[in-house]
C-alpha cells in the first residue's frame, strides 16, 4: 500500500494541510512540539480508526474546534486507487469510509491499510504491564486475521458483562450461578480461537524476530517470545469454574486470555530481568520490525512503516543497521520523524535512496 | 422562540417531550389543533384510554385490552409452541409474517449486566412457570443474535435443561443480523418455518 496524499482539516495542530508523499522514504523533521508526531498519528488514524496517542477523539480535534477530517489517497498492490476518509463531528460521531462508502462497524476497516508504527513508548512496554505487550501482538494479528479481531471484540464484550455482573453483586448470597455459567460458556469459543492464533503467530514470528535481532545487534543471541496463558494450564471451562469464588471476591475476572503475558527471552533468560538498555532497545525494535516483516509476508498489501522519534534513543551505528535491514528486506513506504535535520538524510543519501524531506514548523509543513 | 401565549407555550413544551418531535413540529401540531378544536377531544380520550386501560397480557406480556391478549385467547392458535422475544415490537414483526400460529412470551429485554439488566429483571420465572403448567412442547428463541441475545439464550436453555421441552432457534442461515423488527417479512417468515433445534445451531 502506498499513501500518495493526505489531507487534514482541524486535526490536532493542523488547521488545514495537504501533502503528497514519496513512495519510498518520507523524512519529517522539526523541533519537538511542532507537529511531527501529529502527522504520523493522522496516518495511523486512517488505518486503525483511532489515534495512537489519545483515547478520546475530542482530544484529537484542533484547540477550540469541535470536528476534524482526515483523508488519504492510497495506491494498492494492484495499482488501484483507494480513498479513505475519517470524519469526527461535534456530536462525537465517527465515520470511516472507503471510496465514499461508509463502514457499518469500524472494526471492518482494520487490516485494510496495514501499518506498523514504532514509538519511544514501545521501548518502555517491555518493562511495563502485560497489557502493553498483549497490544503488541493484538494489533499485528488483527490486521491479517478477521476471525481473530472479531473473537477479540466478542471476548472483551462478554468479559465486560461478566465483570459488570461481578461488580453488581454486593449481596453474595443471591449470586445467579446460571448467569455466570452462561457468560463463561460464551467466553470459551473466542478464548480458544485467540489462544490458538496467538500460538500460531509466535511460531511464525520467532524465527524472524531472532534473525532481525542478530542483524541489529550483530550477535548470535537466541531470541524468542513465549506467551504465558492460563489456557495452557488445562480446560478453560474448569479454570473459570475453579476461579469463580475468587472472582466473586475480587469482583472481576481473574483468569483468561486477557491476562496472557508475552515473555521475551534472550538465550533462554527473561530479557527484562538482566538485559542492558541497549539490548532492550534492540529487542523491542526487532519485535516491531519482525511484526512488519511477518505482516508483509501474510498480507497482500505491503504495510506502511511509521518510525516516530526513535532515533534519539539509538546510536548512529544502530540507526544505520536498522536502515540497512529495511533496505535489504524490501520494506515498503516508510515515514520517519526526527528532531535532527540531517542524521537520517545523510545515511539515505549515502545509500542512494529516493526520499522526500518535510520540515515541520508550528503546524505548517514545507517540502525541503 | 417567543410565544405570545403561555398556553401555547405549555402545549408546545408538552408535545416536544415526545421522541422525534422538536419544538418546531410541536408548534405546527399545536397550531393545527387550535384550528381543529374538535380533534383535541378525540385525541385526549384515546390517549387517556391508552394510559388507563391498556395492559400487559397476564400470560405472554404482550400489550392487550384485556387481561389475556387476543393471541393467547385465540382458540385456533397452537398452544404447545411459545416464541420467546425481547419486546412487543418483535411480536408485531413476527405476526406480520403470518407464518406463525403459536404463542409468544415477551421477556422485556435481554440480559446485560452492563446496563443493569440481570436475569431477574426479565420475565424469565414467568416463562418457566408457563412451560411447567401449560403443557408447552416447544419454545422458539426469537432473540436477536447479539452477544447479549446469546447470553440470554444460553441462560434460558440452562434453566430449561431439567424440562423435556424442545428448544429451537430461528435459522440464522437467512440473513438477519440485527433486530427482528428490521428484518423483512419474507426473511423472518422463512426463518421461523426453517427453525433449527438449539444444539445444532450451537455447533455452527
Ligand atoms: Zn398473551
Amino acid at each position: 500500500m502506498i499513501l500518495e496524499q493526505i489531507k487534514l482539516y482541524q486535526f490536532k495542530n493542523y488547521e488545514e494541510l495537504s501533502l503528497k508523499f514519496n513512495s519510498g522514504f518520507n523524512l519529517i523533521v522539526g523541533l519537538n512540539g511542532m507537529g511531527k508526531t501529529n502527522l504520523l498519528d493522522a496516518i495511523y488514524y486512517l488505518s486503525f480508526c483511532r489515534s495512537n496517542y489519545q483515547h478520546q477523539d475530542s482530544n484529537v480535534v484542533s484547540f477550540s474546534k469541535d470536528s476534524f477530517r482526515i483523508s488519504g489517497d492510497y495506491l494498492t498492490s494492484e495499482d488501484r486507487k483507494s480513498s479513505v476518509a475519517a470524519v469526527v463531528t461535534a456530536r462525537k460521531s465517527k465515520k470511516i469510509s472507503v471510496n465514499k462508502k461508509e463502514y457499518g462497524r469500524l472494526s471492518d476497516h482494520i487490516g485494510m491499510i496495514p501499518l506498523v508504527m514504532i514509538t519511544p513508548d514501545d521501548i518502555q512496554s517491555l518493562k511495563e504491564g502485560s497489557e502493553e505487550r498483549r497490544k503488541l501482538i493484538d494489533t499485528c494479528i488483527s490486521q491479517f486475521s478477521k476471525p481473530y479481531l472479531s473473537a477479540l471484540v466478542k471476548y472483551n464484550r462478554i468479559l465486560k458483562q461478566r465483570n459488570a455482573y461481578l461488580k453488581s453483586m454486593y449481596d453474595k448470597r443471591n449470586i445467579d450461578h446460571t448467569l455466570l455459567d452462561s457468560l463463561d460458556e460464551q467466553l470459551l469459543g473466542p478464548a480458544r480461537l485467540i489462544h490458538e492464533e496467538r500460538g500460531k503467530f509466535l511460531d511464525l514470528f520467532n524465527p524472524i524476530f531472532e534473525e532481525i535481532y542478530q542483524y541489529l545487534a550483530k550477535g548470535h543471541e537466541q531470541m524468542n517470545c513465549k506467551i504465558r496463558s492460563h489456557l495452557d494450564e488445562g480446560n478453560f471451562k474448569d479454570i473459570l469454574r475453579n476461579a469463580r469464588d475468587k472472582d466473586i471476591d475480587l469482583q472481576r475476572t481473574s483468569v483468561g486470555i486477557h491476562k496472557d503475558d508475552l515473555k521475551i527471552y534472550m538465550n533462554d533468560r527473561l530479557m527484562k530481568t538482566f538485559a542492558s538498555q541497549g539490548q532492550i532497545k534492540s529487542g523491542i525494535l526487532s519485535i516491531k520490525l519482525a511484526q512488519y516483516k511477518l505482516l508483509s509476508n501474510i498480507h497482500k498489501e505491503m504495510p506502511l512503516l511509521l518510525l516516530d522519534d526513535i532515533f534519539d534513543k539509538l546510536d548512529r551505528t544502530r540507526v544505520e543497521y536498522l536502515l540497512d535491514y529495511m533496505l535489504n528486506n524490501n520494506f515498503g513506504q516508510t515515514f520517519i520523524t526526527d528532531t535532527h535535520q540531517l542524521r537520517v538524510e545523510e545515511i539515505l543519501q549515502k545509500k542512494e535512496q529516493s526520499y522526500s524531506k518535510f520540515v515541520v514548523v508550528d503546524g505548517s509543513v514545507t517540502l525541503a | 422562540m417567543k410565544y405570545s401565549s403561555r398556553i401555547i407555550e405549555d402545549a408546545v413544551n408538552a408535545l416536544s417531550q415526545l421522541p422525534s418531535v422538536g419544538k418546531k413540529s410541536a408548534l405546527r401540531l399545536v397550531l393545527h389543533l387550535v384550528k381543529e378544536g374538535n380533534q383535541v377531544e378525540d385525541i385526549v380520550n384515546s390517549l387517556n384510554n391508552l394510559k388507563d386501560n391498556l395492559k400487559n397480557c397476564k400470560e405472554c406480556f404482550n400489550l392487550s385490552d384485556h387481561d389475556i391478549c387476543a393471541i393467547c385467547a385465540n382458540v385456533n392458535r397452537n398452544k404447545k409452541t411459545i416464541c420467546v422475544v425481547e419486546s412487543i415490537r418483535d411480536v408485531m414483526a413476527i405476526e406480520d409474517t403470518a407464518h406463525y400460529d403459536g404463542l409468544y412470551h415477551v421477556l422485556g429485554g435481554v440480559i446485560s449486566p452492563l446496563e443493569g439488566i440481570d436475569a431477574d429483571q426479565l420475565r424469565i420465572e414467568e416463562l418457566i412457570n408457563r412451560i411447567k403448567t401449560n403443557g408447552v412442547e416447544e419454545i422458539i428463541m426469537g432473540i436477536s443474535p447479539t452477544i447479549e441475545g446469546d447470553t440470554t439464550i444460553f441462560y434460558l436453555s440452562k434453566r430449561l435443561k431439567e424440562t423435556p421441552i424442545k428448544i429451537s432457534m430461528l435459522s440464522r442461515g437467512v440473513a438477519f443480523g440485527g433486530d427482528l423488527e428490521y428484518t423483512d417479512e419474507l426473511t423472518l417468515g422463512r426463518s421461523i418455518l426453517a427453525r433449527v433445534p438449539y444444539s445444532h445451531s450451537l455447533a455452527e
